[in-house]
């Protein structure tokens, strides 16, 4: 081999090498455009493939009365899901399921028609209906275990509770307010899989033990005045034809609201087939203009600052008196001459009431009804709570502060209505009201416990002394506005109030539509409960006086029916069934029994006390019971009693009295 | 005497010998890692693989010591009689019978439950053909019908028998090597580019009468058209690359080789390599098949005959493509071949061939600059 041409050659076999480590440096940089560049993205598709997830979501705790009685429990339920990667024959398994669950037979072949390995059919199902797929035992099927929310009373403070939907979500209310307390910490179980579908358990992440924090609540609420609130409030409702309204009673002491309803109300259980507006809690979340329930604050402002005492007289211009381009009159028409402080309170004088007003001065009053808790929230602990309107005094003209006085041109929400009542009925104090009492873990010991919180001091408990007594006058009193609320050896302390509605369409206040209130407490002495009625727009008796405050009357004698009997109350407890099972929840005392809701069960006699003799005739006729009467008004009394089964033929004997 | 003097005067290439002990060492680890489910799947042993690689690997380096001693020149004495047998083989394999079909290929001899893949030992065998023949017409190599129409004609048998296996991967590598080999020998260029006009147009042929060559060609252009079917092998391919990321999940966590990837152990082990390894794996690889090419070309460069230096540059590079076109392939640069990659992918006659080729190349090595030696030893 000449020297020339094995020069030649090692060119050619270094121009080789030099070929070969290019090629070489080329998939390096592949790799790196792989596995760097796009690492993330096709590490993601790794992830999709390998891994599969489910989120655990730990039993939702439950939410109790003050007394321990279950209003929010969860209850196991089977759902249903396919796994299309190892479901065989698709429409012999759509079929099948198809017959036992009522799903369209369409929705499961499209569900099997899906890629990868989870596609719910059917969530929640009965047990029969579980235990029909169970026995199918069909390849790709399968079930699994789902807490499901339950609300064994029904309706029942179905506003305060809201509802949690799938998934253990709470949607409303105190589900909502208090989620994560009582949903715990969701956990997510990670595990692999092969391409054949095989799973594999990856050995990563502290897997078990979860802190498990969820608590339990126990409310103020007693669901015992609940009911009689609830039942007096839908009675008022449906016998004077009202939109809704809305009733809350208060501990004076404590802020603790022991009972809040509202009308429309809705079935938890069943909550999406209601429309939202049955399903709000109007007491927190809607403003209206109170009307006369006002007055009280306004004179207890005047009489704390020491600018009127209860003996001074104010000539009340024989029912007209004008206030800038105004003229003020009296309710009804009504023409009074001089009235003390107690008398504008118990006749519920407009112009009394702004003349104590004009002594007080709008810097005054305005400082008087923000320290009440006016246009500010109240606190309470529930979702949606609204502020109401209370606007600058600087804003204010002469007659918009005349009308502010009787409650018109101020806005407000029952709830700030009811825990302004109790500064006045507790001595002077405002408390931030409050529905949650305690939370208790798992274990059961207490982790949490609310203490009432004292927002600051309103008046001196002279002024509320004071106060109680004129409005002890409004309802004891010779023709007081109050009387309808009148309860035999109990004094009451209260006032009504109704007020014009204003009306967004016209821009002025409405002579028919009408928000018709009473607000009181009682013993006028010891005050322990405050209750506030609100009835929305009703049609036949629009006044306060006549619509609520026999809505008061009725409720308090009830609650007080309840509380000196002790607790041979009959339990009230509506029974819910999930599908098909009837489910009794567990009652957390042994006294408790659960015995069906007269209201909703059709073969118990109803109770048909407060009810005027054609509502008893129509529903004595839906549930074909004979009746016979005597005298005229109410029903007072009746035999046999409220939830004893119907039999035959017997009749049920009604008492009807004027008084009721 | 004598071989004390080869001793002292021509130390074979340690770097080459010790870049080979880490490719088999990561080979047999990573065919391990990645064959263990699938062999107890299929055999209910998951050392079943392994056991067998271990013993190729032993025999292997058998093989290599021993062909380390062979002095090189004695190659040229098997040239004919390699490329006799080599058309002989693979004319037995097509006769029905005698070949076992795998995939649709009928690559391999089955005897006593030992399998031999013929094409791999064919490789060498033309590599050693060509570089005799050549070594010999090295002075007519202008001459078209002399010296170009010989080889080309065996060549053609070759790649008939070859591709009615089918295997156009070891086709293509047979045409490059060949092309390779008469370059280096200073054949015409305009020869070479005569038989790759020829060649390309054929391959294309080729490829067109087959559909499943025509749908890899495909979906190697847009393997994501189809994710599920015909890309579905080189995209697991990617996700495993992509899974790994720079410095990998970890030695036997590969989650690709659990039936995602197809032939985790064979065609696609450094997919698994690069998953549990990570970029920094998959470069550990490169490097080292880039330093094993580097030395096999120096080894060529650095010898004084021109039998050796042919010899030295046709083995590598039939080391050097089959590597570069598996690795290619499992990155979606080339259409999947259904090549393994030299010393890291299961399967005895690859091995054992490649370990031969080294074999082969530190002889070549040691002997370079010594033709007394040289002379002595024949």
């Amino acid at each position: 081999m000449s020297a020339k041409s094995r020069k030649w050659l090692r060119f050619r076999v270094a121009s080789i090498l030099v070929f070969s480590l290019v090629l070489y440096v080329a998939l390096v940089s592949r790799a790196f455009q792989l596995q760097i560049v796009s690492g993330e993205t096709l590490g993601k598709l790794a992830d999709r493939q390998h891994r599969k997830s489910l989120t655990l979501y730990p039993e939702r705790r439950l939410i109790f009365d003050r007394n321990g009685q279950q209003l929010a429990a969860t209850v196991m339920t089977d759902s249903v899901y396919v796994d299309p990667s190892t479901a065989e024959d698709r429409r012999r398994v759509a079929s099948k399921l198809s017959s036992i669950l009522g799903v369209k037979k369409e929705k499961i072949v499209k569900a099997l028609a899906n890629e990868g390995s989870f596609r719910w059919v059917a969530r929640q199902i009965s047990p029969a209906r579980a235990e029909g797929i169970r026995a199918l035992n069909l390849e790709g099927v399968h079930l699994v275990r789902e807490p499901k929310r339950f609300y064994p009373h029904r309706e029942l403070a179905c506003h305060l509770l809201g509802f949690a939907g799938l998934d253990s979500i709470g949607l409303e209310g105190l589900e909502l307010k208090y989620d994560e307390c009582l949903k715990g910490i969701p956990k997510k179980v990670v595990w692999g899989r092969d391409a054949r579908g095989h799973n594999i358990y990856l050995d990563e992440g502290p897997g078990g033990a979860v802190d498990d924090r969820s608590c339990s609540i126990f409310l103020t609420i007693d669901s015992k005045i609940q009911y009689i609130v609830e039942s007096q409030l839908r009675r008022a409702v449906e016998g004077l034809g009202a939109k809704g309204g809305s009733v809350i009673v208060m501990d004076p002491r404590t802020g603790g609201v022991l009972a809040m309803a509202n009308e429309p109300r809705f079935n938890p259980n069943d909550f999406s087939s209601y429309p939202a507006d049955a399903r709000r809690n109007r007491a927190v979340t809607d403003c209206f203009d109170p009307g006369s329930v006002f007055k009280p604050f306004i004179v207890a402002a005047a009489l704390e600052e020491g600018l009127v005492s209860e003996t001074d007289v104010f000539d009340c211009e024989n029912g007209s008196y004008v206030v800038g381009d105004r003229v003020i009159h009296e309710a009804q028409s009504e023409k009074f001459k001089e009235l003390t402080i107690p008398e504008i309170l118990k006749y519920s004088s407009n112009i009394g009431t702004v003349k104590i007003a004009e002594r007080l001065g709008k810097n005054l009053a305005h400082r008087y009804m923000t320290k009440f808790g006016f246009g500010s929230k109240t606190g309470v602990d529930l979702p949606g709570e609204s502020t109401g309107i209370l606007r600058n005094p600087r804003d204010w003209r002469e007659v918009d502060f005349a009308t502010m006085a009787f409650g018109q041109g101020i806005s407000v929400t029952a709830m700030q209505l009811a825990s302004g009542m109790c500064a006045i009925a507790n001595g002077g104090v405002l408390m931030k009201p409050h529905v949650v009492r305690r939370l208790v873990n798992k274990e059961g010991a207490t982790v949490k416990e609310f203490e009432p919180v004292p927002l600051g001091t309103v008046i001196s408990p002279e002024t509320s002394r004071k106060i109680t007594s004129i409005l002890t006058g409004v309802v004891e009193g010779e023709g007081g506005t109050g009387k309808n609320a009148h309860i035999v050896n109990l004094s009451i302390a209260g006032k009504t109030g109704t007020s014009q509605k204003f009306d967004f369409t016209s821009g002025k206040y409405s002579a028919k539509k009408v928000a018709a209130s009473f607000m009181g407490f009682f013993p006028a002495q010891d005050p322990q409960m405050v209750i506030l009625v609100v009835l929305d727009e009703p049609e036949t008796s629009r006044w306060g006086g006549a619509a609520a405050a026999p809505v008061f009357k009725r409720v308090t004698e009830q609650i007080l029916r309840c509380s000196n009997s002790g607790m041979d109350v009959q339990d009230f407890a509506a029974v819910e069934t999930v599908g098909e099972a009837r489910i009794i929840p567990a009652s957390t005392s042994i006294t408790d029994m659960v015995y069906p809701d007269p209201e909703e069960d059709e073969t118990v006699i109803p109770d048909f006390q407060g009810m005027s003799l054609r509502e008893v005739l129509r529903m004595a006729q839906s549930r074909r019971i004979e009746i016979k009467t005597a005298g005229t008004g109410w029903a007072v009394h009746q035999n046999p009693a409220p939830g004893v089964p119907i039999e035959g033929n017997q009749p049920c004997y009604v008492l009807f009295d004027r008084e009721g | 005497m004598g071989k004390e003097a080869s001793v002292t005067r021509g130390r074979p290439d340690i770097t080459l010998l010790v870049v080979t002990v880490i490719l088999v060492v990561i080979g047999t680890v990573m065919i391990y890692s990645s064959s263990s489910i699938i062999a107890m799947e299929k055999y209910g042993d998951g050392y079943h693989y392994i056991k067998k690689q271990i013993v190729f690997v032993l025999l292997g380096f058998g093989v290599m010591t021993g062909v380390s001693r062979i002095p090189y020149r004695h190659w040229g004495k098997v040239a004919y009689p390699a490329a006799l047998v080599s058309v002989a083989l693979l004319t037995l394999l097509i006769i029905p019978g005698f070949g076992t079909t795998v995939g649709g290929a009928t690559r391999w001899f089955r005897i006593a439950g030992i399998s031999f893949q013929v094409s791999e030992m064919v490789k060498v065998a033309l590599v050693i053909f060509l570089a005799h023949y050549l070594t010999k017409k090295v002075s007519r190599i202008k001459e078209f019908s002399r010296v170009f129409l010989v080889p080309l004609a065996l060549l053609l048998i070759i790649l008939g028998l070859i591709l009615r296996q089918p295997d156009f991967g070891t086709a293509v590598i047979m045409v490059m090597v060949f092309m390779l080999m008469f370059y280096l020998a200073g054949s015409r260029v305009t020869y070479l580019v005569g038989l790759a006009a020829t060649a390309i147009p054929a391959g294309a042929i080729l490829i067109m009468q087959e559909s499943y060559r025509m749908r890899r060609l495909l979906s190697f252009l847009n393997p994501w058209e189809d994710p599920g079917g015909t890309g579905f092998q080189i995209i697991q391919s990617f996700i495993s690359f992509g899974s790994g990321g720079a410095f990998g999940v970890g030695i036997g966590n590969s989650m690709q080789k659990l039936f995602y990837l197809p032939e985790p152990h064979t065609d696609f082990i450094l997919s698994v390599i690069a998953e549990e390894g990570g970029f920094v794996g998959v470069v550990v690889v490169v490097v080292l098949f880039s330093i094993l090419v580097l030395r096999g070309f120096v080894i060529s460069f650095r010898c004084d005959d021109l039998f050796g230096m042919l010899l030295a540059s046709g083995l590598t590079a039939v080391i050097a493509l089959g590597a570069f076109i598996n690795m290619a392939a499992v990155m979606g640069l080339v259409p999947t071949k259904g090549l393994v990659l030299p010393f890291l992918s299961y399967g005895g006659t690859s091995l054992i061939m490649c370990m031969m080729v080294i074999g082969i190349l530190l002889n070549i090595s040691s002997r370079r600059g010594q033709e007394e030696t040289t002379a002595e030893a024949a």
